[in-house]
């Protein structure tokens, strides 16, 4: 932690709220890119972050000081999206509706920012989930390679090569985009 | 540098590791190879546009700020409260160990000053002890005999005018230290006079104030 969230957990700890929401404004929307990536555009992204901060505040009397906040806040958000995700498929939600959810919140994207953004996140989220959370933790949550690889218990190596291979299948995707056959093909490649 | 090295940097770049010393070899490479001059500027273009266009769905969203302080909001009051509570116990323990250590300090002056004042008491009282017995002798040289047994007698012997000096008496009694025409010790109690065959004993009861027959605590010289 660094020495301001030290002093926020601490002063959040003593009950101070308003601690609590600076770490909240510090934090939300780049969380919130995480978990959207993770639930593939879910529209349930808002509720599992405000989630997250909850259950970061009443777990954060086990935060050592030593521990790194931003990290330790991922993986509850993690932890959350994995059960958000199991509790899903319990409940039997078609594929296809989860499709349809995922379209529709990709098309409002589409609809308010720019096209070639939306067409980079129509991209981004066709990539296999590996390569996706890598490009999230180093860009968003501006993790270095060495806490990436901490945070996955994976080598350096590895989340340097994934990082080079998800520049390269992004850059593939986005060539083939305006060839809707092509993109299927490089889609079924991936996988 | 051949474009494997070059590609290599290029992924040092992407993971943030990418040292200066590392950054002038990629670009000195690049000034030379347009292949992974391309490859360097779609890694940047690639980072920028990801973050931006990431960002961008963030922005579409609300802070969950209110309803999360809402939510926590009976939790931190009990926070509050045990703080609170917290502070004023180790406030409560800090006064009491304060006063405990003053408490303690004191008792042990205390201590400390009675101790000296016991000890210059039965200094005081063996003083007199051995100015009494020389008295005894001045006024047996002179009468021939020892003032008669008792307190009150020794007193009236002691207080009579020396034949050798008409001035003196044998024995100044401090008039505060003489009660019912005794003269006391220095804790209040007649010392105690008393003829033998041989001579005579004086001696002090001492703190304890009770005749221990010169054991104890009794004072003799």
């Amino acid at each position: 932690m660094n020495e301001q969230e030290k002093e926020l957990v601490d002063r959040a700890l003593k009950g101070n709220s308003a601690a609590f929401g600076a770490l909240v404004d510090l934090y939300w929307q780049k969380l919130s890119v995480f978990v959207y990536q993770k639930l593939k555009g879910a529209t349930e992204t808002q509720d599992i972050v405000q989630e997250t901060f909850i259950k970061a505040y009443r777990r954060l009397r086990q935060l050592r000081k030593s521990d790194n906040f931003v990290a330790w806040l991922y993986k509850i958000a993690a932890r959350l999206c994995t059960d958000h995700l199991r509790e899903r498929v319990h409940k039997t939600v078609s594929l296809e509706t989860v499709q349809e959810k995922h379209h529709e919140f990709a098309g409002e994207t589409a609809k308010t920012v720019d096209e070639s953004v939306a067409e980079l996140l129509n991209a981004l989220q066709k990539m296999p989930e590996k390569y996706r959370e890598v490009v999230i933790l180093r860009f968003i949550a501006e993790f270095s390679c060495k806490e990436i690889s901490h945070y996955l218990d994976e080598r350096e190596g590895t989340i340097r090569s994934r990082l080079f291979r998800a520049n390269a299948l992004l850059r593939t995707e986005l060539k083939q985009t305006p060839d809707n056959g092509s993109k299927e093909k490089s889609t079924e490649k991936k996988g | 540098m051949d474009c494997k090295d070059g590609k290599e940097l290029i992924s040092l770049y992407l993971a943030g590791d990418l040292s200066q010393e590392k950054m002038a070899q990629l670009a000195q490479h690049i000034s030379v190879c347009a292949k992974c001059k391309k490859e360097f500027e779609d890694a940047k273009h690639f980072e920028l546009s990801l973050k931006e266009a990431l960002l961008l769905t963030a922005q579409k969203m609300r802070s969950p700020k209110s309803r999360v302080l809402k939510t926590i909001e009976p939790e931190a009051k009990k926070r509050r409260r045990r703080a609170k509570f917290i502070s004023i116990y180790l406030f409560v323990l800090v006064a009491l160990a304060s006063l405990c250590l003053v408490l303690l300090l004191a008792y042990a002056g205390i201590l400390a000053i009675s101790r000296a004042r016991m000890a210059q008491q039965k200094e005081l009282a063996s003083s007199e002890i051995r100015l009494l017995t020389s008295a005894i002798h001045l006024y047996q040289n002179d009468y021939g005999e020892r003032p008669l047994d008792g307190n009150a007698n020794l007193v009236l012997a002691l207080s009579a005018k020396r034949k050798d000096k008409p001035d003196f008496t044998y024995y100044v009694f401090p008039p505060k230290r003489l009660k019912n025409e005794q003269f006391l010790d220095p804790w209040g109690t007649p010392y105690i006079y008393v003829r033998t065959e041989t001579g005579f004993l004086i001696y002090s009861a001492g703190p304890n104030r009770k005749d221990d027959i010169r054991s104890g605590d009794d004072i003799s010289r």
